[in-house]
């Protein structure tokens, strides 16, 4: 479980570019957005971009993606939930 | 019409980084933009920026404007960028993310305009002025200059930044060139008019208007105080108008507003 | 002191609701809009989105032998401008002074697409493709197309390209450096522009509804808006029949995000407030606003909240006019000054295409229906990427 918590936070840091952050500098359970990593909607917008190229799944609605971001967890439980039996579908 | 002045300058480039103070080459041999060689102050978004933006943000650093507290804003102050190539870079690379897994990527389309340039400095500085990118060949930056002495000389607005960027890797093009033209200063480097009469003076257009600015208003080369450089309107003009850069003998020192 | 007027001595337009000014408003009172499937090119991903596609082939109005599909559409508006204005019959020496500032996003992107498409699925090398690449090139087009000499500039401020190149050609006539200025904007449609708005998730399924409750997002367009901008002392000199007047522009940056406006629309009131100040105007000199509602859930938030700032209780007659033409990036400021003035002339204010219900965290409704105004002053804002704004003031007489 800890290894696509880690895999995601090495992910994010490569999309994003966060040319001055280290993994373990990023609290799994913390908010990413707003306060914290600073990070913005296009960067939200980029993390979309970044799970479709990863892991096949594509999100189209903002909503979708604004729950599955709130942090680094949920978004290791957003993929793990969407890798169900039909990876890839919108 | 207002008395003009330029009271701050900056520069960016292959070589290294400074103002009309201090210049600094970069250490080591190959120039990586890091912002912490560059500043004392914070910049966390820095690295994130694209390579025009960079440079562009780099140079208007170098002006040393005071940072502002939370809230405060920056209104009288417009914003001008001069630039040849734009985002020709990120142009190529967004077209080949397009077909990429995931699909093109939202940070990078941003940086397909040169005008998200001015939209990060802007938010870094707070300058909520008039802004303006202008593309017109190799003289963009000097047009930017240009356009925004006017502007300040027409009184609508107090403080102009006017900024020439190039940043091409493909084409090994990277530099900028930041100055701050203000109505009425009465420390600056330089006081500037435009004359017609001058014209004849400037003798020709310079191979790089801006560098030889730099350099005149930094007064590295010994340049005496109450030397005036000219400098030709950029072609693009059609005028036969050329600023006249009168070095002022006071050098001021301390941050600028 | 309020700066002088500046007269618009004629019009060109190119967009998916048609060719001239008179087609185009002839679609706008029958409320149609030009809206439809994209087809210029292939696009997996939100190509199935409707867009403003300008219908037919621009290249044959431009009469350029060869172009990308920016620098024909911007061209092929010029001529009409041009034409418009009586000055067709000019000689060399007078279009030596005549001055050109266009906006452009794209550019030749379009072709520039085509080539590494051609290059790195083909194998071929099509270098004759990257040659109208430059954002300067639409405005070397036109200024080659009609011998034009004068003062030339091309203008990157994202969606308020169009606008702001309309300012500075103003700039450049109240500084003398000419009297007679062709300014506007123009853009294409691209792979670069769809698969970027489309990245950003906030393209319209069914296209735009501008202040709508529900609305979902902007649907793209292309096209060209050319004016031709005299001082006031030229165009009666030479007794040109001027369309309108430009009784200021001002300008603005949010300094907030690459993207979204600033919420309280204090950006776009204070480049408003701008250019009301220079026209020499109050508010309540406004008849009509033509809105940059570009129906994404941010902008029109913030631009309702800016209008409402900016004319309390008695906001005027407000549309926008995107779902007619979609959003046509740098044209946009052009075509949209275009139509003020068609407003001003026929004393119509157009519909705000697409409203089905007015969203209630906007202070105001927009114009439902097309409807006959008393109208004299109008203004147009165009707020772009990155926080750059730019409105204008069109007024129906001069100084």
């Amino acid at each position: 479980m800890d290894e696509l918590v880690d895999t995601l936070k090495q992910q994010i840091i490569e999309a994003l570019n966060l040319e001055e952050v280290t993994p373990d500098q990023i609290d799994p359970a913390a908010p990413l957005f707003g306060a914290g990593l600073g990070l913005d909607s296009i960067d939200a917008l980029e993390l979309v971009v970044m799970l479709e190229k990863h892991y096949g799944i594509r999100i189209v609605e903002l909503e979708v993606g604004r729950k599955a971001f709130a942090s680094v967890n949920a978004l290791a439980d957003f993929v793990r939930k969407s890798k169900g039996p039909c990876p890839g579908s919108a | 019409m207002r008395p003009l002045s330029i009271t701050a300058c900056g520069c960016v480039n292959g070589e290294g980084f400074g103002n009309a103070r201090s210049w600094t080459p970069w250490p080591g041999s190959a120039p990586r933009l890091r912002w912490r060689t560059l500043s004392a102050r914070p910049f966390d978004r820095f690295g994130r920026l694209d390579l025009l933006c960079k440079y562009a943000a780099a140079a208007v650093e170098m002006l040393g404007l005071t940072p502002l507290a939370d809230g405060q804003a920056r209104p009288d102050v417009a914003l001008y960028l001069g630039t040849e190539h734009g985002s020709l870079d990120v142009d190529l690379k967004f077209c080949q993310s397009i077909g990429g897994p995931g699909g093109a990527s939202p940070t990078l389309f941003t940086y397909t305009l040169p005008s998200t340039a001015l939209g990060e400095i802007a938010i870094r500085h707070g300058i909520s002025g008039p802004s303006l990118c202008l593309m017109a060949g190799p003289e963009s930056g000097l047009l930017a200059l240009w356009e925004g002495a006017k502007l300040v000389r027409s009184g609508e607005i107090a403080r102009c930044i006017c900024i020439a960027a190039d940043a091409v890797e493909s084409l090994s093009v990277a530099h900028a060139y930041a100055f701050l033209v203000e109505a009425g200063a009465e420390e600056g480097l330089a006081t500037v008019s435009f004359t017609r009469a001058a014209f004849a003076r400037a003798g020709g257009h310079w191979h790089d208007p801006l560098g030889r600015l730099f350099g005149f208003l930094a007064a590295r080369d010994g340049t005496a105080p109450d030397s005036t450089l000219y400098l030709r309107a950029p072609a693009t003009l059609r005028r036969r108008h050329a600023m006249a850069v009168l070095l002022t003998a006071r050098r001021p020192n301390g941050r600028v507003g | 002191m309020p700066r002088q007027r500046v007269a618009i001595s004629g019009l060109g337009i190119l967009s998916a609701i048609g060719w001239t000014p008179e087609a185009v408003w002839g679609a706008i009172e029958r409320e149609e809009s030009g809206l439809g499937p994209l087809t210029l090119f292939e696009s997996p991903r939100c190509g199935h989105m409707p867009v403003g596609q300008v219908k037919g082939d621009p290249a044959e109005l431009s009469g350029l032998p060869s172009g990308s599909r920016t620098d024909h559409l911007a061209v092929a508006a010029a001529r009409i401008a041009f034409a418009d204005t009586g000055m067709a019959s000019l000689g060399e020496a007078a279009r030596r002074d005549i001055g050109v500032v266009l906006g452009t996003t794209t550019g030749g992107i379009l072709d520039s697409e085509e080539f590494l498409r051609r290059l790195l699925r083909e194998g071929r090398l099509d270098l004759g493709l990257l040659r109208h690449h430059p954002a300067a090139s639409p405005t070397n087009a036109v200024a080659r197309a009609l011998g034009l000499g004068g003062f030339r500039a091309t203008v990157s401020t994202a969606c308020a390209s169009g606008a702001t190149a309309i300012a500075t050609a103003c700039d450049a006539l109240a500084a003398g450096e000419a009297d007679t200025v062709l300014a506007g904007g123009a853009d294409s449609l691209s792979r670069l522009t769809v698969n970027g708005f489309c990245s950003l998730l906030n393209v319209a399924p069914d296209g735009c509804r501008p202040f709508d409750a529900d609305r979902a997002g902007l649907s793209l367009g292309e096209g060209a808006g050319i004016l031709v901008l005299e001082t006031e002392e030229h165009a009666r000199a030479r007794g040109a029949a001027v369309r309108a007047w430009i009784a200021g522009c001002g300008a603005s940056a949010d300094a907030y995000h690459a993207t979204a406006p600033r919420p309280d629309g204090s950006g776009a009131l204070a480049a408003m407030r701008r250019a009301l100040h220079v026209a020499g105007l109050q508010p309540d000199a406004v008849d009509y606003v033509n809105a940059h509602g570009t129906g994404t859930v941010d902008n029109d938030l913030a631009e309702g909240r800016a209008l409402a700032a900016l004319f309390g209780e008695r906001v005027p007659a407000v549309s926008s006019t995107k779902r007619f033409f979609g959003h046509t990036l740098a044209a946009a400021g052009a075509i949209e000054a275009i139509v003020c003035v068609l407003a001003l002339q026929r004393q119509r204010v157009p519909a705000n295409l697409g409203l089905r219900r007015p969203d209630p965290a906007i202070p105001f409704a927009p114009v439902a229906h097309a409807q006959e105004a008393e109208l004299k002053v109008a203004l147009t804002n165009s707020l772009g990427f990155g926080g750059n704004n730019c409105s204008l003031l069109i007024a129906r007489e001069g100084p």
